[in-house]
């Protein structure tokens, strides 16, 4: 794998899959809006390689106006269905604004969906402030920091959340702020995790 | 498919499960899992993007 890591910045090529292109379309609506995002979990990891397939994809929003809403559920509805609600009021007042995720797939199509949520965890705030802009081939998306993806799959703790953790952690090891990944388990309380997964 | 046959009071078609070897297994499994997580990673790295996304595209679509 041929990865150019430099401060805040991926840059890496890859024949794209269906998760990749499917999350590239999407994400294209936002940077058309100017509207910030970041891409977090499992899909950080199928990015970087990860040998496994996912339904969704996890996408955090900043937290937008009903009016800013609106003209990007305008945009998003050009290429993608949301799953939830055919009301974009709806979508902003039951979901968004409650906390609750609204997924978008391409219409027709259930999986692979795309489940987009408004900032409102402090991880999440962090996730956005500090971003990481990936260029793959000549697309630009924005993933959480890998050393906070890497904390947080600890503390999920499945079997997939720890091997993503694994994966990543392997993957980007050299490039890792070893103290700032650090500073994210002890935050979580995932010390003995870490010494047990990440130490091997 | 559902087994249609009724257990007969004081009777099970469920065998008799031995907790402490499954949990054995599961263990193992788990490592096994997580050896392969580690030779995939150590593969990936010195393989050339162009190859390893070919094969995750075919595991993906």
């Amino acid at each position: 794998m041929e990865l150019a890591v430099s401060r805040g910045t991926i840059r890496f090529s890859k024949e794209l899959n269906r998760l990749d292109t499917f999350t590239i379309d999407f994400v294209r609506v936002l940077d058309v809006q100017k509207i910030k995002y970041v891409l977090v979990s499992g899909y950080v990891a199928i990015l970087f390689g990860r040998s496994r397939n996912s339904e969704d994809i996890d996408l955090v929003l900043e937290n937008l106006s009903e009016k800013r809403w609106k003209l990007l559920w305008l945009g998003l509805t050009e290429k993608f269905v949301c799953l939830n609600t055919n009301d974009p009021k709806e979508a902003y007042h039951e979901y968004l604004r409650s906390m609750t995720a609204v997924r978008f797939s391409r219409p027709g199509e259930y999986v692979p969906n795309i489940e987009v949520k408004f900032v409102h965890q402090p991880l999440e705030k962090t996730a956005l402030e500090r971003r990481v802009k990936v260029v793959l081939n000549e697309h630009i998306l924005f993933v959480s920091p890998i050393e906070q993806q890497i904390a947080f799959k600890l503390f999920l703790g499945s079997e997939k959340d720890i091997e993503d953790a694994k994966h990543l952690h392997l993957v980007f090891r050299e490039y890792l702020n070893k103290e700032l990944l650090q500073q994210y388990i002890n935050a979580l309380h995932q010390e003995a995790t870490a010494r047990k997964y990440l130490d091997s | 498919m559902p087994s249609t046959k009724k257990p007969r009071r004081g009777n099970t078609l469920i065998p008799k499960i031995d907790l402490e070897e499954l949990e054995r297994w599961k263990r193992k499994n788990q490592e096994e899992r997580f050896k392969f997580i580690e030779e995939y990673a150590a593969w990936l790295k010195k393989t050339p993007n162009k190859k390893w996304s070919k094969t995750q595209k075919e595991l993906i679509g």
